[in-house]
């Protein structure tokens, strides 16, 4: 059914709210990528200057493409990526197969406590030089939390924050997603995205090759 | 050069050109007096801890004496004057000074420890004049006429600066002329101090000094032996025009600024400029709020020092005292000179903040050294981009400054195909087979309990054969293989063909590389 002739005209005028897409009014966007994606956040991509949250499991280094093509983007234009505290070792060529400058990128293995990765990640996102940040921890408190939205708000880049508690929890995040592996891809699943209500869920496949059974007893 | 040869003379001497350094051109004849100081045991000294020195009185030295390398031969540099009574003297191989002296402990010659100590007493000879040139390896020379009437006459004057230094633990030979060549050469000279105030006077201390002291090479010494020349006495009474052809024009202009024919202009030395504030508390503390308050109005006024000379500082040093305790020392080091207080305090914070203290503080004390202009701002056009690198650098020394120096690392390209490998090639190494993004610390043997489900494994490629490293004892063949556990999970695995076991490497992202159309 199309909306009546005085909504159509408060939408195209940007004065109604729309909960299912966000209203027209977006702020600046980095495309993630993954068409499948970009289709369902509002602003066609990743938000900058916006804090995300990543839920991963089984293990914590999962999603983490979900953000590579944006570092590409930033790398190329000559901005900063930061990764605090991953899971595992970088390797260069596998950040090199993205499109990233490995120039341009700078690791912080350990910072020693939660505490310290997150303030870490705070100083990084408020610099404009930084394009995105990425950090590792236990949990982040409530405080922490804003404290990162707003260093994101202020130096315009992404921050996309791992944890592996207190997902049930509510954060000043702006954007929250689950990540499950698949055989063939990727689960994300959106539990929250500021400013709408939807909430989606989508499979990311990748094109599969035709696989064999391994041995697992060596010979 | 028309009339160089003019009857087989040279030219007459020309006129001496004014100085540039100092504002004396209404005055061309201005009297000056230049007190040479000649430190002997320089190279000694300034090995040796000089404040050690003075205290314990000169009878302990600390060694006897210091030596060099030349042309092969360890040479005695310089000697204490108790070696010096058994005999050692500069210019012995060390095992004829041995021979002579059998305990003599002796040291290498460290010519920036002399220079560092030479521009230290430099600084210090600054409250006699503010004309000192210091001269490497172990001469000071100091206009002082203008401080003769402050000092109480030119005696009292090379006692006060004979004191200073006995004080400060160094022995010093002075003269006091009006040429900087003849205080040179006085100078040098053993015995007491000589003063010469007016042309006259100077002539007549020359004379009698023989001429094998004058720094000449050795042929020319040899050759005015061999003329029969003793003296400079002997010397000055012989026509110039003669001494010249034989000679050389170099030393007859030397001869002429010996005797102040010939303006010799020196370019006076200044001393470096440092920044030193000390901000006593009102009561001892330990409490971090009052200490940054502190410290942030030392590095405000820092900053209004800076800024009436345009200047910024490449680090700086903050001292904690405490009672009965060395003070806690925290030195900032910049990356790029800055005279931006915000961010100097922002540092400076976090340094506060790791320190630990080990009482409580009574005062604070600021110091900067080697102080460097400050580069100006770009337009506007450029600004934008250099604060926002400016920034970041800033970033990262506050990172810095908290995790440690080592905290943050760079990802650098490898030109090994090795995974492990840390190689900073220049050249990309061009992988036969994708690549996966995260490595493990170290390879774990499969079956890996908690990372893999399932004894199930399908792979997808590969392998590819990785048999490299023979020259560097990194020494591996292996065949990788991109495999997915029971979940789905993308794994990096290979078969080690010496060991014959499996083992786990790494991970590969869920999705795939976007395929990447190359431009260039």
């Amino acid at each position: 059914m199309d909306p009546s002739p005085d909504i159509q005209a408060a939408m195209s005028a940007g004065r109604l709210w729309r909960g299912q897409d966000g209203g027209g009014h977006h702020p600046a966007c980095v495309s993630t990528g993954f068409e499948a994606l970009d289709r369902i956040l509002p602003g066609r991509g990743w938000p900058v200057g916006v804090l995300m949250e990543v839920d991963a499991a089984p293990l914590p280094h999962l999603g983490t493409e979900l953000f590579l093509p944006a570092m590409a983007a930033g790398t190329v234009a000559e901005r900063w990526a930061v990764w605090i505290a991953p899971p595992w070792t970088l390797h260069a060529p596998g950040l090199q197969a993205w499109g990233i400058t490995p120039e341009r990128v700078l690791v912080v293995d350990d910072p020693g406590t939660d505490a310290q990765g997150l303030w870490v990640m705070e100083q990084c996102l408020r610099c404009p030089a930084c394009a995105i940040a990425l950090c590792w921890v236990r949990d982040a408190s409530r405080a922490a939390l804003r404290r990162l939205r707003l260093a994101a708000a202020q130096g315009a880049g992404i921050g996309v924050l791992f944890r592996s508690r207190g997902h049930d929890r509510p954060s000043a995040a702006g954007i929250r997603l689950r990540v499950r592996p698949l055989r063939t891809g990727l689960s994300v699943e959106f539990t929250k995205i500021h400013g709408t209500l939807r909430r989606h869920r989508i499979r990311l496949d990748r094109s599969t090759p035709p696989a064999h059974p391994i041995d697992p007893t060596p010979k | 050069m028309s009339g160089l040869a003019l009857h087989g003379h040279p030219l007459p001497l020309p006129e001496p050109a004014p100085a540039p350094q100092r504002p004396r051109a209404g005055h061309p004849r201005r009297q000056v007096l230049w007190l040479g100081i000649h430190l002997p045991r320089l190279a000694l000294e300034a090995l040796g801890t000089p404040t050690e020195h003075s205290l314990s009185g000169t009878s302990s030295d600390p060694m006897d004496a210091v030596v060099e390398s030349r042309a092969g031969l360890t040479i005695i540099y310089a000697s204490s004057p108790k070696a010096e009574r058994a005999g050692v003297q500069p210019g012995m191989t060390l095992a004829t000074a041995c021979a002579l002296s059998p305990g003599l402990t002796t040291r290498m010659r460290d010519t920036r420890a002399e220079q560092r100590r030479l521009m230290a007493l430099a600084a210090w000879a600054n409250r006699f004049t503010p004309i000192v040139v210091p001269e490497p390896p172990d001469l000071l020379l100091l206009e002082v006429y203008g401080s003769l009437t402050l000092f109480g006459g030119p005696e009292a004057l090379c006692r006060a600066v004979r004191r200073g230094l006995r004080r400060q633990g160094h022995e010093s030979r002075l003269a006091l002329t009006p040429t900087p060549a003849a205080s040179r050469l006085l100078a040098r000279l053993p015995g007491k101090t000589r003063i010469a105030q007016t042309c006259p006077d100077l002539l007549a201390a020359l004379r009698n000094v023989p001429v094998h002291v004058a720094p000449w090479p050795e042929h020319l010494r040899r050759r005015l032996r061999q003329t029969g020349i003793r003296t400079l006495g002997d010397l000055m009474r012989l026509p110039r025009a003669g001494l010249a052809r034989r000679f050389g024009r170099a030393f007859t202009d030397w001869l002429a600024r010996l005797q102040g024919e010939q303006t010799e202009v020196l370019a006076p030395w200044h001393p470096p400029e440092r920044y030193r504030r000390t901000l006593e508390l009102p009561s001892e503390t330990c409490q971090a709020d009052r200490l940054h308050g502190a410290a942030e109005n030392l590095l405000q006024d820092l900053g209004r020092w800076l800024g009436q000379r345009g200047a910024a500082v490449p680090g700086f040093t903050l001292e904690l005292f405490h009672d009965r305790r060395p003070p806690t020392c925290l030195r900032i080091e910049l990356r790029s000179p800055s005279h931006d207080v915000g961010c100097l305090g922002e540092l400076l914070r976090i340094h506060l903040e790791n320190a630990r203290l080990p009482a409580p503080v009574t005062a604070l004390h600021l110091r900067a050294d080697a102080i460097q202009p400050a580069t100006p701002r770009e337009g506007e056009l450029l600004s934008r981009a250099a604060e926002t690198q400016e920034s970041w650098t800033w970033t990262l020394q506050r990172v810095r400054a908290r995790l440690g120096p080592g905290a943050l690392k760079r990802l650098r390209r490898s030109g090994d195909p090795r995974p492990e490998s840390v190689g900073s090639g220049e050249r990309d190494f061009l992988p036969r087979a994708p690549r996966p993004l995260w490595l493990l610390r170290r390879p774990v043997p499969l079956p890996a309990r908690g990372l893999l489900h399932g004894e199930t494994l399908e792979s997808e490629n590969g392998p590819e054969r990785i048999e490299t490293g023979w020259w560097d004892g990194g020494d591996i063949r292996r065949d990788y293989v991109l495999a997915r556990d029971a979940r789905g999970l993308r794994v990096w695995l290979f078969r080690d063909l010496r060991q014959r076991r499996r083992f786990l490497h790494g991970f590969a992202t869920q999705l795939d590389p976007p395929r990447r159309h190359h431009t260039r």
